[in-house]
């Protein structure tokens, strides 16, 4: 009996041993993974259409998204380059991305402007001459709209491989490419639309998740953020007294000091992701559900990120 | 109409898998209940039914992650497992648990592997026995399937996992337990990244139906005596 009793103590310290051991060699892991280096050179291209040609398709916010914006990645460090308004055309975009031939760093564009869909059902972004005034009415110039694989092909002509695609548009959950995930929100998100999450509980997933994996071919080297899904709009608001803002770009912007999800002062394109859809969740969608039976004042919308098994810091907490 | 035919796409996999996995338990396992039932009724088990454990794992290390035409990050993981085991020296293993990847260490290029958290099921076969000499090891392979999501996002993904180990140091705790450590590498089959990696884990070990009290340090000889002399 006292034998038993003085192996079973020996045996439990040397448990013990061994475990701090490995708490110890995982915590050394952990910080180790947190040094973060001194970022590379970057540059931020920021576009913002407010006034499109007529006045019937003119919105409040984009110039001054893009101008909070550009404030924002210039305090942060980065380089580059903010077009508003007739200056955003398909042609300034590209020529911008072009221009980058040999940029090593990252390059985040952002865009805030209304959002379409092609003839074929992609999503695109529309710059300014993407539409015209022909007599009394606004034709839309579809070979001026971009497209995802307009951009990915700007940037792969480039060389650049570290990009960051930041959407404040209708439609734009078209550029998110899943890679090989499957995205929990539905591309129309609503109470009333396509539902909340596409998963009730984690395994429902495991079917989409299956299909995601035999199905996949490759991935989209472009991280994007968007505002919205494939099917619904991205809503703007005026704040009380203050300046026309998109929903989405005012919490990207307030993301940069309260999102750090993790505490570690940096801010990743998935932070940015949920706080986002936590803010718009919270305080945008919440409003409008108390309108369920009004359906002109339904406007619930949820941003979308990549499946890419990478993330880019944008920014250092402010 | 693009979902529906995901779906309907999934259903046989989804239907496949789960008879696989019942399969597997029926095989592995369906005798031990009834061999339970005997046992109770007889007092006396089965030399099978010895065999029979459960096991409570947990341990942490760390892959090597790449994307193609992306750099090599390190990135930290644990992972806590309950697993139930048969047969000796060859046992065979079903388990299931959970792999906590943390984000890996971030490039100059201010980009990082993104963390996740899944749940795994997995079958394993190990053999037991003093393979390297006088020292005893359990050598083994785990093949698993999980489901994962990454953190802070909506986002899910399947892979398929590969697990060598060896347990390389048994302790034994009392009359029916016992705690190893063990000594893995793990290669995670996924479909736009890589990861390769090692760990360190402590297996907490149950033998419900084990008669004997275990020798006194089952895994080494010279650490047995000098237990021995100590208590003299």
């Amino acid at each position: 009996m006292n034998n038993r009793i003085l192996v079973d103590c020996f045996s439990w310290g040397r448990l013990l041993f061994i475990v701090r051991i490995i708490m110890v060699l995982g915590g050394g892991l952990t910080l180790g993974g947190c040094t973060i280096p001194e970022a590379s050179q970057r540059v931020a291209l920021v576009y913002g259409v407010a006034d499109y040609p007529g006045s019937s398709n003119d919105l409040s916010a984009p110039t001054n998204d893009a101008a909070n914006m550009a404030a924002l990645f210039t305090r942060q460090g980065y380089t580059g380059t903010k077009r508003t308004d007739s200056d955003v055309t398909k042609a300034a975009i590209l020529s911008d991305i072009k221009n980058l031939q040999g940029f090593s760093g990252l390059v985040v564009l952002y865009f805030s402007g209304h959002g379409t869909a092609t003839s074929e059902g992609k999503a695109a972004i529309v710059p300014h001459d993407a539409l015209q005034v022909s007599g009394q009415s606004v034709t839309l110039q579809e070979q001026n709209l971009i497209t995802a694989v307009d951009l990915n092909a700007a940037f792969d002509g480039a060389g650049i491989t570290h990009r960051v695609l930041i959407l404040d548009s209708c439609y734009s959950g078209g550029f998110v490419d899943a890679g090989a995930t499957t995205d929990g929100i539905p591309p129309l998100y609503g109470y009333l639309d396509g539902g909340t999450s596409r998963y009730g509980f984690f395994l429902g997933a495991l079917g989409d998740a299956i299909t995601a994996y035999v199905s996949y071919e490759s991935s989209d080297s472009t991280v994007v953020l968007a505002a919205a899904g494939m099917g619904e709009y991205s809503w703007e608001s005026k704040t009380s007294g203050g300046s026309p803002t998109g929903v989405f770009t005012y919490y990207l912007l307030r993301g940069a000091s309260s999102g750090d999800a993790d505490g570690d002062g940096y801010l990743t394109t998935t932070e940015l992701y949920a706080y986002t859809a936590s803010r718009i969740g919270a305080d945008w969608n919440a409003y409008y559900q108390s309108y369920p039976a009004d359906s002109t004042q339904y406007a619930d919308f949820h941003p979308h990120v990549s499946g890419n098994a990478r993330e880019y810091i944008l920014f250092k907490k402010e | 109409m693009d979902r529906r035919i995901a779906i309907r796409d999934a259903l046989p996999l989804r239907r496949g898998l789960f008879f696989f996995v019942a399969l597997l338990l029926g095989v592995a396992f369906g005798d031990v209940t009834l061999q339970a039932q005997e046992t109770a009724k007889e007092g006396s088990p089965s030399p099978v039914l010895e065999t029979v454990a459960y096991a409570l794992q947990g341990g942490g290390g760390v892959w090597a992650s790449w994307q193609e035409d992306y750099g090599v990050l390190p990135q930290a993981h644990s992972q806590f497992m309950l697993e139930v085991s048969r047969g000796e020296p060859w046992r065979i293993a079903l388990s299931m648990g959970f792999l906590f990847a943390q984000p890996s260490a971030v490039s100059p290029f201010w980009y990082r592997y993104r963390g996740f958290w899944a749940t795994q099921f997995g079958l394993g076969y190990s053999y037991k026995g003093k393979i390297l000499g006088e020292w005893p090891l359990a050598l083994g392979v785990r093949g698993s399937l999980a489901l994962a999501q990454y953190t802070y996002s909506d986002s899910y993904f399947f892979f398929p996992l590969v697990e060598v180990q060896t347990e390389f140091l048994t302790l034994p705790l009392h009359l029916r337990w016992e705690a190893t450590l063990s000594g893995t590498l793990s290669y995670l089959l996924r479909r736009d990244i890589y990861n390769v990696g090692g760990a360190l884990m402590v297996t907490l070990r149950w033998y419900p139906w084990k008669k004997e009290q275990p020798s006194l340090m089952v895994s080494s000889p010279v650490s047995s005596t000098q237990e021995r002399g100590a208590y003299e």
